[in-house]
């Protein structure tokens, strides 16, 4: 086994064993510096294309370069002109035709790694002070460590989304003035908001087990004024999982709640909203 | 992206001159507010005005919230601007942030300016406890004008414009600041001042390679002179002079001083 294999082996064993309780984010930044260590490059960084206007660099070492803008069409014509295919550079050209100056002054040698993303396509950037003959085993290695960079981007990019997203629909959520709760149907998974928590006297909002909701909801229930009435609408919703229903009136002994009940159906999820005014 | 007319580039003065004056405006303002200073130096240089994206008359389909979130998209512009109009000799003077915008591009792009001017500029406003730093702000002072300025922004200029400009005696700047800075998008306004309110550029003064300008006023609300000595000690060949005048906007309450410091620096 060459040396170049050897450090793409290396690349692949050590992002693998990656920590999972490490933050997602510095998981690219992690693996961006190994690919630095393992090529024994001066200079190593991802730049986002993030919209039409900006270009910025990331997961830079050195960390000085973070945060840099670059404008991102003479880029988008550089990997469009190569195809996107992996750039190497064994000389840096001159700075009229270096659109990667900002980031690679009075350097040498540079590679440009191309990795296709959505929404946003990245480019990794390593660069040498001394010049590099690239011969064709290290070729080799940076197209493998290419592969598995694209991986490392793809999941930290989705976890980073998700993660938005989460943090997005809760704080909408719990701003509801209404109790939601929601008993997916699965038997494993429910979720409340802040209100939903305190109107069930649960120890606080988020993910809760259907059991525990579903014994919470009874003993709200049990407590109305109105528990007959309750009983018969409640026989009449739950003889098919499509019935819904709205301005159902639980009595209690100091308010009177007006009850929502939905089916909630798509394709990931399946359950039943229910909505306490 | 044409730059001319994204910027509202203007290129005035003697167009024959071997130095070029690139003015940059601060926060809230345009390349006017540079009115009173430009007669001055229109015999003897080329001057370069333009308006930062988001203020004056730039062109607004150009803004972009990923581009601006930082002042790192403006120094890039100052880097579109002078490569678009082929400028060298390029002595920049940037007003407020503008001067740590026009800092950041000479260290991203070696060799594009020759000398550098900060008007009221400061590279961090919130202090730092950790080492001592008085930027002039704390948390709570920034957390309540973003809330001012998010609550009602029209409001909040109003009366930011007063504190800023000072010189009560010629209520008419306040005023004219004021309007200037109702003309901005609110949410264009919000975002920009998040990028210069919480920026810290401490650690690139020391990366500064050319021949530094400070000018510093008197009560200024977002400078303290503090920050106009911390500048000083921190950029390597960087000299301070003081003009005797209030307020955040010296080129215009006082313009023949700022004139007169920036003519002993050239």
């Amino acid at each position: 086994m060459s040396t170049w294999d050897r450090k793409a082996l290396n690349f692949i064993n050590q992002t693998s064993r990656w920590d999972k309780d490490k933050h997602i984010s510095s998981f690219l930044a992690f693996s961006i510096s190994l690919v630095k260590n393992l090529t024994e490059a001066n200079v190593a960084l991802q730049v986002e294309l993030e919209d039409e206007e900006t270009a910025k660099v990331k997961c830079a070492s050195p960390v000085h370069l973070n945060d840099i803008v670059m404008n991102p069409d003479p880029i988008r014509k550089l990997l469009y002109a190569q195809g996107f295919k992996t750039i190497y550079w064994r000389e840096i050209p001159p700075a009229k035709e270096n659109v990667f100056k900002e980031v690679l002054p009075a350097f040498s040698s540079a590679i440009i790694i191309p990795i296709n993303t959505t929404p946003n396509n990245s480019l990794l950037i390593l660069g040498w002070s001394e010049p590099q003959a690239f011969d064709p085993g290290f070729l080799e290695c940076i197209e493998t460590m290419r592969l598995r960079l694209k991986e490392i981007l793809l999941q930290s990019q989705q976890h980073l989304y998700f993660q938005r997203i989460a943090v997005r629909f809760s704080a909408i959520l719990h701003t509801i003035p209404h109790a939601l709760v929601f008993i997916n149907n699965d038997g494993f998974s429910g979720w409340v908001n802040q209100e939903g928590a305190a109107l069930l006297g649960l120890s606080g909002p988020g993910e809760q087990l259907p059991a525990i909701l579903s014994d919470a909801m009874t003993q709200l229930r049990n407590k109305a004024l109105n528990t007959a009435d309750i009983y018969k609408e409640a026989v009449l919703l739950f003889s098919s999982p499509e019935n819904s229903i709205s301005n159902w009136i639980w009595q209690m002994e100091h308010k009177t709640l007006q009850v929502s009940c939905l089916p909630v159906t798509t394709q990931q999820i399946s359950g039943r909203l229910w909505i306490f005014e | 992206m044409d730059i001319i007319q994204r910027n509202n580039i203007h290129v005035v003065g003697n167009q024959e001159a071997l130095q070029t004056l690139v003015f940059s405006h601060g926060f809230g303002i345009d390349q006017t507010s540079f009115s009173k200073i430009i007669p001055a130096f229109e015999k003897d240089y080329q001057v370069v005005l333009f308006d930062n994206v988001g203020g004056g008359k730039a062109d607004m389909k150009a803004f972009s919230p990923k581009r601006y979130e930082s002042i790192s998209g403006y120094a890039t512009d100052v880097a579109d601007i002078i490569q678009a109009l082929d400028i060298k000799n390029v002595t920049f003077i940037g007003h407020s942030v503008s001067g740590i915008i026009g800092m950041l591009t000479s260290i991203h792009y070696p060799g594009m300016i020759e000398r550098l001017i900060l008007l009221g500029s400061s590279p961090r406003y919130l202090n730092d406890s950790r080492d001592g730093y008085t930027g002039g702000f704390d948390n709570y002072a920034l957390t309540s004008l973003f809330e001012a300025m998010e609550g009602n922004y029209h409001a909040w200029a109003s009366g930011f414009s007063k504190l800023a400009m000072r010189n009560e005696d010629r209520p008419e700047l306040a005023a004219a600041f004021a309007s200037s800075l109702q003309a901005i998008r609110p949410d264009v306004a919000i975002l920009v001042a998040r990028a210069i309110f919480y920026l810290d550029h401490r650690k690139d003064l020391a990366k500064v390679t050319i021949p530094t300008l400070v000018i510093q006023t008197a009560n200024d609300i977002a400078v303290p002179e503090q920050v106009s000595e911390y500048l000083e000690a921190n950029i390597p060949d960087c000299r301070r002079v003081k003009v005797q005048t209030e307020g955040h906007f010296p080129h215009i309450s006082a313009p023949q001083e700022v004139i007169a410091a920036i003519q002993s620096f050239l």
